[in-house]
């Protein structure tokens, strides 16, 4: 199909104009063209899914990505200096790929999930639309302005979406929100400035004409002796332009991951956010840091990756290990969530900071299965708040017994999320395990010991989700308050409807996990190779 | 002699814009005297102006005027027409109704000044261009009639006279020093003891800094703009100021500051501070108006740092940033008098309006955004390009000064996304109570949509603009 990743960004945009037009009080309507919408979404997210080619073995990133496609945007010369040039060019390769097809399956989820939603439809699903279209949009973009207009695109209709169908604290958390994520982004316009000056080519006439391509930019076309550019001459305080752009990069995706110490807006935002946008917070938009780091921060500067392996992998071992202590000490199961979510985050940063194809590629599945994993756990939170409008741990114990249903998907997602072997949180885990420990040996970027420690972390999660269970589901039952007695009633078929598509996607990679390793194997293994070879050529400059 | 008058008189076909403002100005005053009816008024502002506009589209070359006391380039051309642009807007907005015709002839011989600001060459022109400009604010900073304008006219008044005055005799320093009167002439040889010298620059350089509120000389603009009716801080915030900083960036080229690291410094330190100051004023008001100003005031800072960088991109950085920001105070005080004129100044009372308001509640978020800088207004395409400069100054001079500004910057859009989002905030994510809040007009719907998307639109489009910019040629000096 011609355009398919065009298609894939623009049905929500249309969708969302075509529900401005119509009159609010038509809510049913509305319903059901997001979700058709979405729908759509979902089915050209898997025929990319199955289309794509993962025999490709790339040698550069500019051979490196399928359903390219290129239409000029803003082309012009401005002042002295040579021509500004932005695409609107798009393209996936077997990082964003997965990510793709997994944002579509959780936006048609959360549709579903939003069904019972009786205020403000309208504006809800309009704003839910954008942000839709702009998180593809993000995933698949292959020019860097393109990318940072979908990336601050999502953040207004998120501020809003958690803002006023939140709970009540909701104005913070949206604030918060907003505030840190918008400092990140505005880190991340500032390297985009400085490579866009330091990336593109002379032409025939002598013209310098500097370019926003991302691929440009990871196959290392830099003009020489400009800001950014290895071996160039430019110095701040004492090191490198580029050891600072990286610095700024990493900081700006992390605190999207999130990682500690960056972290405080997240359980905030999940707590008060509405179920929907907890299941894409944290399915999708986390992803959006993880993707970031893999195409921008790591592919441009390897140079500097590699330099700063071990720092980075020690950030990713106190998220782990800290955000798992952290998860045991609450209350409120979502906020147990929200935390187990950073420290899942951590194992993305410790497989990366690896840079060996196990590590990475652990990395990369351990986002798609935390897509799915806690995107189930909160739509399992979802069920309890519907029906009691409450989420401590305390005030419930004993629902295995009046909702057994309910039990086996809650049991079946903990036992995911805490990496038992067969589902497929287990396989991103132990990747990204064998990467780091292993990459002492391998590519020596960093020491095994990290990955030891953060060992610690499965530990860590297996307490919290077996003393909840036990705290929540097993026992005698009992509620806090008699009233909810009658509401606490079995899950409904729509509710079957969310989670069994992710229960089946979890047991199926869990036990075959080649269906997501194969495609993605050879992007991971050029991606391995062009970090540390480019990586090794730009430290030598 | 007659040859003087001849070429004077030869000169003026090139001022046809000038004239028909000061012209139209007095035309409108009698008209006052004559027709009663304020329709004709804003009939008479709106000729003027289409005017102005249609004799400036002849004129468009490089000239120097009535003996090189005036010189004008396409960049004048350029601004001019944002000018007209930024005013003729005014007689729509709601608090535009009960002004009389002294308000349209103190506008206009307010664009006067800050036209002839644009190509202002000698230290008295600039000096009375100044005071025209300045004596037109202050009037209209009263016509409010209230206690608190006059307050505020008179702090305008007050602060504004102690600067001319200083700036008239860092002038006469600057005279003694060069012997002539000429802005691009001026050259001061080998000065063996130059403390005094200096004192004359900053005296002077300061003289324009109070124009265009730069830090420290910032103190009169929150009361100020709160004090003075809408329509007018719409102009008051764009007009002047953008004609304040091109005769800033003449006067830093004309006086070599861009040589005298310690002056350059100096300034660039109160470009950042102009920075830190707006946004840091502005986290905490509760006034609509204040909060603007406020967030203007970091604009200045923003357009400050385009004014310093010494080479070409800079300018072009300048006119991009001028021309979006004057749109964008168009569309933002368009809808704060929309809000006004329904009794509505405070945040807290926008609380819960989008149950009665959620299209101009829309428009209100857009248009902020466009303020803060994020995508996908020309907000956003204006801090890209600036930021962009500033990149390449430092590249271009290595000063961690510079990456300061940088620093600096960002973090203010970080802080200007609270307080922008106060309004919007309020709009949507507080519940209250507006029972007696009227609708909005289909016309002023219309017209603030307008704005709003050509606002969207340039960031969409910029090659349009750039074009422009492209082809003005900048004056050597």
């Amino acid at each position: 199909m011609e355009n398919l990743l065009s298609w894939l960004i623009f049905i929500p945009f249309i969708a969302a104009l075509v529900v401005g037009f119509i009159p609010k009080d038509k809510s049913q309507l509305i319903k059901v063209i997001a979700l058709a919408a979405t729908g759509i979404q979902l089915v050209l997210g898997l025929l990319l899914f199955f289309q794509f080619d993962g025999d490709a073995k790339p040698s550069l990133w500019s051979e490196a990505f399928q359903f390219t496609e290129l239409v000029p945007w803003i082309h012009f010369k401005i002042g002295s200096i040579g021509s500004l040039q932005v695409d609107y060019f798009v393209g996936v390769d077997g990082i964003s790929m997965p990510l793709v097809t997994l944002s579509a399956l959780l936006l048609v989820i959360g549709v579903i999930s939003s069904w019972k939603l009786e205020q403000k439809v309208k504006g809800y699903f309009i704003l839910y639309l954008i942000l839709s279209g702009s998180l593809i949009g993000c995933f698949v973009a292959l020019d860097f302005f393109l990318f940072y207009v979908f990336f601050e695109f999502m953040l207004l209709p998120m501020f809003f979406l958690i803002g006023i169908w939140g709970g009540p604290r909701r104005s913070y958390a949206s604030i918060k929100f907003f505030l840190y994520t918008l400092f990140g982004s505005l880190l991340i316009l500032i390297v985009m400035i400085g490579l866009y000056l330091s990336t593109g080519s002379i032409d025939d006439a002598g013209n310098q004409i500097n370019t926003f391509s991302l691929v440009q930019m990871m196959d290392g076309s830099f003009l020489e002796n400009t800001l950014l550019a290895p071996g160039s001459s430019f110095v701040l305080w004492g090191s490198s332009l580029r050891y600072w752009a990286f610095i700024l990069l990493l900081i700006g995706f992390i605190i999207k991951l999130p990682a500690v110490p960056f972290h405080t807006w997240l359980p905030d935002a999940h707590v008060e956010a509405p179920t929907a946008i907890s299941v894409l917070l944290a399915g999708v938009l986390l992803k959006v840091g993880g993707y970031g780091l893999f195409r921008i921060c790591y592919a441009i500067f390897p140079d500097i990756a590699i330099e700063l392996a071990q720092p980075v992998a020690i950030i990713g071992m106190i998220s782990i290990v800290y955000g798992g202590m952290v998860a045991m000490a609450q209350n409120d199961v979502k906020k147990l969530i929200a935390y187990s979510s950073v420290s899942h985050m951590g194992f993305v940063l410790l497989g990366l900071a690896a840079l060996t194809a196990e590590g990475v590629t652990g990395s990369l599945f351990q986002m798609v299965s935390h897509g799915f994993i806690s995107g189930a756990l909160f739509l399992i939170v979802g069920v309890i708040y519907d029906r009691t409008h409450d989420r401590q741990i305390e005030s419930l114990s004993g629902l295995a017994s009046k909702m057994p249903q309910y039990t086996f998907f809650v049991v079946l997602f903990f036992f995911a999320s805490l990496g038992l072997p067969g589902l497929s949180g287990f396989v991103g885990e132990i990747l990204v395990f064998m990467g780091a420990i292993g990459a002492e040996s391998i590519n020596g970027v960093i020491p095994s010991w990290i990955g030891m420690v953060s060992v610690l972390g499965l530990i860590i999660s297996a307490g919290y989700y077996l003393w909840t269970l036990q705290r929540m589901f097993f026992g005698k039952y009992w509620t806090r308050e008699a009233a909810w007695d009658l509401k606490m009633v079995d899950l409904s078929a729509r509710e079957w409807l969310m989670l069994v598509p992710l229960a089946l996607l979890t047991l199926l990679f869990g036990v075959f996990p080649s269906l997501l390793l194969g495609p993605i194997e050879n992007t991971m293994n050029f991606f391995v190779e062009h970090m540390m070879n480019q990586g090794q050529t730009y430290s030598n400059l | 002699m007659l040859t003087q008058l001849k070429d004077i008189i030869g000169d003026l076909g090139f001022l046809s814009f000038e004239i028909s403002l000061a012209a139209g100005a007095i035309v409108i005053l009698i008209l006052g005297l004559v027709v009663k009816h304020k329709l004709a008024y804003k009939i008479g502002f709106i000729a003027v102006l289409l005017l102005a506009l249609l004799l400036l589209s002849f004129g468009q070359e490089e000239v120097s005027l009535l003996g090189g006391n005036l010189q004008f380039n396409d960049l004048g051309v350029l601004l001019k027409a944002v000018f007209v642009f930024t005013a003729i807007w005014i007689v729509f907005y709601p608090t535009a109704e009960q002004h009389g015709s002294e308000y349209y002839f103190l506008m206009l011989s307010m664009i006067l000044g800050s036209a002839l600001m644009l190509g202002a060459n000698n230290l008295l022109v600039i000096y009375l261009v100044i005071e025209l400009t300045s004596f037109a604010s202050y009037s209209l900073t009263n016509f409010d009639f209230k206690k608190k304008s006059f307050e505020a006219g008179m702090k305008y008044l007050l602060f504004g006279g102690v600067s001319s005055a200083l700036a008239l005799y860092g002038a006469s320093i600057l005279y003694g020093y060069s012997g002539t009167l000429s802005l691009s002439e001026m050259d001061f040889g080998v000065v063996e003891n130059p403390a005094f010298l200096n004192l004359g620059m900053v005296l002077f350089i300061g003289g324009v800094l109070f124009k265009v509120s730069v830090v420290p000389f910032h103190i009169w603009v929150p009361s100020t703009y709160e004090a003075t009716p809408t329509d007018a801080v719409a102009v008051l915030s764009v007009i002047p100021k953008i004609a304040g900083f091109v005769l800033l960036n003449r006067i830093l080229d004309a006086l070599n500051v861009y040589d005298i690291s310690w002056l350059l410094n100096a300034v660039t330190i109160m470009g950042i501070a102009t920075i830190g100051m707006g946004t840091l004023g502005a986290l905490r008001q509760t006034n609509v108006k204040r909060l603007i100003a406020y967030g203007a005031m970091a604009h200045s800072g923003f357009l400050m740092a385009a004014v310093l960088i010494p080479f070409e991109n800079g300018m072009n950085a300048f006119v991009w940033y001028a021309v979006v920001y004057a749109l964008m105070n168009v569309a933002v005080f368009y809808l704060v008098s929309l809000f006004e004129s329904k009794g509505m100044t405070e945040v807290e009372q926008f609380a819960g309006l989008y149950k009665k308001e959620v299209y101009l509640g829309g428009l209100v978020v857009l248009v902020m955004i466009a303020l803060i800088g994020l995508p996908p207004t020309s907000g956003f395409t204006i801090k890209l390009f600036l930021f962009t400069v500033i990149w390449e100054w430092y590249q271009s001079v290595g000063d961690p000064l510079t990456v300061s500004y940088l620093v600096i910057a960002v973090i203010s859009v970080v802080f200007s996304l609270f307080f922008y989002l106060k309004i919007p905030y309020q709009m949507f994510l507080k519940d209250g109570q507006n029972t007696n809040y009227s609708q909005s007009s289909l016309s002023q719907r219309v017209i603030a949509t307008i704005f709003t998307l050509l606002v969207l639109w340039l960031f969409f489009r910029p090659e349009i603009l750039n074009n422009i910019a492209n082809n003005i040629k900048f004056l050597d000096w």
